[in-house]
């Protein structure tokens, strides 16, 4: 039987293989998403959003402390 | 005696229902040692056969009263031993019925047990479950296919009418075609996969396998629908699919990219051959489709799951339910889940992910310029006859090429289904007949008229 690590270099190489294969294609396809520079999402104000979404999410929570749900595990 | 023929005799009394259930319990009793497609037998059967009779003779009784309906180890029913066949859930019971399966009850379908498949649906042959390899009732000695392994053996075996197996990349039709029954892949988003215990959210769909076209088509018209629990499915009509109707002057797709993903002639030359039966009984003519991007559906798909696996097992974690998965799993489940570890690491931020998702777009695109062009697609089901059970197969790509023809449509999220349509050597060949998306009612007719072309 492999260890562990024998696995996991086993599945990493897969990958990689599979990608390789993957990376000759050069098309992409124009309805495919945002592409994002970075994984950071700026604040902004959606205009779209519920207006007492955040009242009602503070009164179903067990604990709260001035803007912040206090969760605890289990608890809620 | 066909699905249809069954029915009619329970429903006019010439059959009971204790006395099928009777039938299939003995039938199992008898060779489920050496097949190992049914890991658990509903205790409750027999009593439950006996309301279905009452309701038969008030004549309130559902679709499916009286037919025996095997479901696979990974889909909830409420206090039967749902193992996803593996140890790490081998004491882990439903605490509730899957949307199938209330649907199933409802129609008055009698529960026969929990079949054996691959562990956590992973893999295309029906050996790696931590409970034995299921043997192939139509080849003996030879893999049944997975992952739905019990699905499709207990089908062939007659240990039941009616099977629910599901569906990632093949895990339905691949089986289906090794066992020589019929097996359908609906279209993503039409049957709920609440109470399935997922492989790869993106791609898995719960589906039906049966002895004939005609059972799968009317479990098609239960399970089918809309669901408040599942997000995915659509407020779409449910067509009969058991009013068949012959399909007349279509277009039949054909490609040849397929015929480079085929290893063995043999198999190309029995489906062509019933394309063109097909064609000539139904005026149709058949067309040549390209699809670009087809031969690059296996590294587009497993990459894909190995995330998606990764990310919904994070729950196994040896607190609430069963053991830890790492420690408990046996080796395919473990290389899915390292390797879906490692390329999700933020160092690798869209280096695999999110390349195959690209990928996936452009193979989705694929199919749906060539279903612009023709009416249905059919290949093989799979690239070659099932191995002998033990075969040394150490390399998991050799195992991932099985499922080459079935994977595109997962990815695309279009129905498919196999009928049986031949035999090589004594061993079943399944014909994929793939259809666009929501166009079940298609599929069914084009299935039927194979099915009797055979």
């Amino acid at each position: 039987m492999e260890n562990t690590e024998e696995v996991r270099k086993l599945a990493k190489k897969i990958m990689d293989e599979f990608i390789s294969a993957l990376n000759k294609v050069k098309e992409t396809s124009p309805e495919f998403g945002v592409r994002r520079n970075e994984n950071i999402r700026e604040p902004f104000e959606n205009k779209y959003s519920d207006s007492d979404f955040k009242d009602r999410i503070l009164k179903n929570a067990k604990n709260v402390n001035g803007d912040f749900i206090v969760a605890e595990k289990k608890k809620w | 005696m066909t699905t249809k023929e069954k029915l009619e005799k329970i429903k006019s009394g010439r059959l009971s229902a204790t006395e099928n259930i009777k039938a299939c319990l003995n039938l199992i009793k008898e060779k489920n040692k050496q097949i190992n497609a049914i890991l658990y037998v509903n205790p409750s059967a027999l009593e439950d056969a006996k309301k279905a009779d009452e309701k038969i003779r008030n004549g309130n009784a559902g679709k499916l009263a009286g037919l025996a309906i095997g479901i696979k180890a990974n889909i909830n029913v409420k206090g039967m031993p749902i193992s996803c066949a593996s140890k790490t859930l081998e004491d882990y019971y439903g605490t509730y019925d899957a949307d199938v399966v209330e649907k199933i009850k409802k129609e008055d379908g009698i529960i026969i047990g929990i079949l054996n498949c691959d562990e956590f649906a992973c893999g295309s042959s029906g050996e790696y479950s931590a409970f034995g390899p299921t043997n192939n009732p139509s080849a003996p000695g030879r893999v049944p296919g997975g992952s739905s392994s019990g699905s499709a053996a207990s089908v062939a075996a007659d240990f039941c009418d009616i099977s629910l197996g599901s569906d990632t990349g093949g895990s339905i039709r691949c089986p289906a075609s090794h066992c020589g029954v019929v097996g359908v892949k609906p279209s993503y988003g039409r049957v709920s996969r609440y109470g399935l215990i997922d492989l790869a959210m993106s791609l898995d769909q719960i589906g039906p396998l049966s002895n004939d076209v005609f059972g799968c088509a009317l479990m098609m018209e239960i399970i089918s629908g809309h669901s408040k629990y599942d997000a995915t499915t659509f407020e779409k009509e449910i067509p009969r699919y058991t009013e068949f109707r012959k399909p007349n002057k279509i277009v039949i797709g054909v490609s040849k990219s397929f015929d480079k993903l085929c290893s063995d002639a043999e198999i190309a030359n029995v489906i062509n051959d019933c394309v063109r039966k097909i064609a000539k009984s139904t005026n149709s003519s058949i067309k040549d489709v390209e699809l670009k991007y087809v031969d690059l559906s296996i590294q587009t798909y497993y990459p894909l799951v190995f995330v998606e696996f990764y990310s919904a097992t994070r729950k196994f974690d040896g607190r609430r339910y069963g053991k830890k998965i790492e420690e408990s799993c046996g080796r395919e489940v473990l290389l899915r889940l390292l390797g879906g570890e490692e390329i999700s690491k933020s160092e690798y931020e869209g280096k695999y992910y999110r390349k195959s998702l690209e990928v996936r777009e452009l193979i989705k695109k694929d199919f749906e310029k060539a279903f612009s062009e023709v009416d249905i697609i059919i290949s093989p089901t799979v690239p070659m006859l099932p191995h002998k059970i033990g075969a040394k197969i150490t390399d998991p790509k050799v195992m991932y090429a099985y499922d080459a023809f079935t994977i595109p449509a997962n990815l695309a999220g279009f129905c498919a289904g196999v009928v049986p349509c031949g035999k090589i050597d004594g061993i079943p060949v399944g014909m994929h007949i793939m259809a666009p998306s929501f166009r079940e009612d298609l599929m069914f007719n084009v299935m039927k008229v194979a099915e009797e072309g055979r």
